[in-house]
């Protein structure tokens, strides 16, 4: 059912209210996703301009804005899989070697950079269920019911997930000989 | 399932410190602000009313459109075969130059009719 829309500055402030609240989950499952920061903010922002096009456009209430937002997301990075630019295996500049060049690069970061390189090439063999719930866990710090509010499920089952999860990443490194900070 | 057991903490041992170094190092150091799409994209047709600058040149032309159907429709009144109209003159008071032209127009050739009785 249609209600009266808000005025302009009440749709703007609510607008913004979301945006704090919800823009780092939009961001850590678009970059679960496909492991590229800078990607899943651009998929973040888009979300919620597509939100921004849906109240304009007047079109049927959202009731529950944080689930709207997160389907979006997660379509948009879908489709990124269609586009040109992942088709042609365009590489963005800022990433080298699956390391960001933004930071210093002394000798003594050499060893941290390569490691994460391993966990972010290990990430991407694993499963995506996986990299939702460990991004969800060590980048946003959320615990059981607030990754069990997100990914609807049970707090249950985000206790055996994540320690599944956990021991399939950290095997592989340990494979790999990496087992803490360098 | 013991559902109150703690998650991995990411400050605890040194696999859940680094996994947690590689992602908070993956997160924007800098958030970007909320976007301001009421600044950057049009507002819907239906929802904004029309603007001055519409209606000004919509006024503008259909007045030239009003002025070239006026002013075709007062040259059609006024000119016919390259020659202007001269307007109705039931007394015969038009000037010369029309009776000149009209002169001898309808009439027999004097020339061509013999008169009876006359060489």
């Amino acid at each position: 059912m249609k209600s009266n829309p808000p005025a302009a500055g009440e749709r703007r402030a609510e607008f913004a209210a979301l945006y704090e609240r919800h823009n780092r989950e939009l961001w850590a499952l678009a970059y679960a996703r496909w492991m590229d920061a800078d990607l899943a903010l651009d998929i973040a922002q888009e979300a919620f301009m597509r939100l921004w096009k849906h109240w304009e456009a007047g079109e049927e209430d959202i009731q529950n804005p944080r689930a709207w937002l997160l389907r979006v997301a997660r379509n948009l990075a879908e489709d990124y899989a269609k586009s040109s630019f992942r088709r042609n295996g365009t590489t963005p500049p800022q990433l080298m070697n699956g390391v960001k060049s933004r930071d210093p690069m002394p000798l003594e970061s050499m060893e941290k950079a390569e490691a994460f390189a391993m966990i972010r090439a290990t990430l991407e063999d694993l499963p995506q269920a996986d990299r939702d719930i460990l991004t969800l866990r060590y980048a946003l710090e959320y615990d059981a019911t607030q990754i069990a509010d997100l990914l609807g499920i049970n707090a249950t089952a985000v206790h055996m997930r994540l320690s599944r999860a956990r021991q399939r990443l950290a095997d592989r490194l340990t494979a790999q000989g990496t087992t803490a900070i360098p | 399932m013991n559902t109150t057991k703690p998650l991995p903490n990411p400050a605890g041992d040194d696999l859940d410190r680094l996994f947690a170094a590689y992602f908070q190092a993956e997160m924007p150091t800098r958030w970007p602000p909320a976007p301001r799409p009421w600044l950057d994209m049009p507002r819907v047709a239906n929802t904004s009313p029309k603007t001055d600058s519409s209606h000004r040149s919509r006024w503008a032309l259909a007045a030239s459109v009003a002025l070239l159907v006026g002013s075709c429709w007062y040259l059609s009144g006024h000119i016919s075969d390259g020659q202007p109209k001269k307007p109705f003159d039931p007394d015969g008071t038009a000037s010369p130059s029309v009776i000149d032209k009209n002169l001898g127009k309808g009439k027999p050739d004097p020339k061509a009719a013999p008169i009876p009785g006359m060489p």
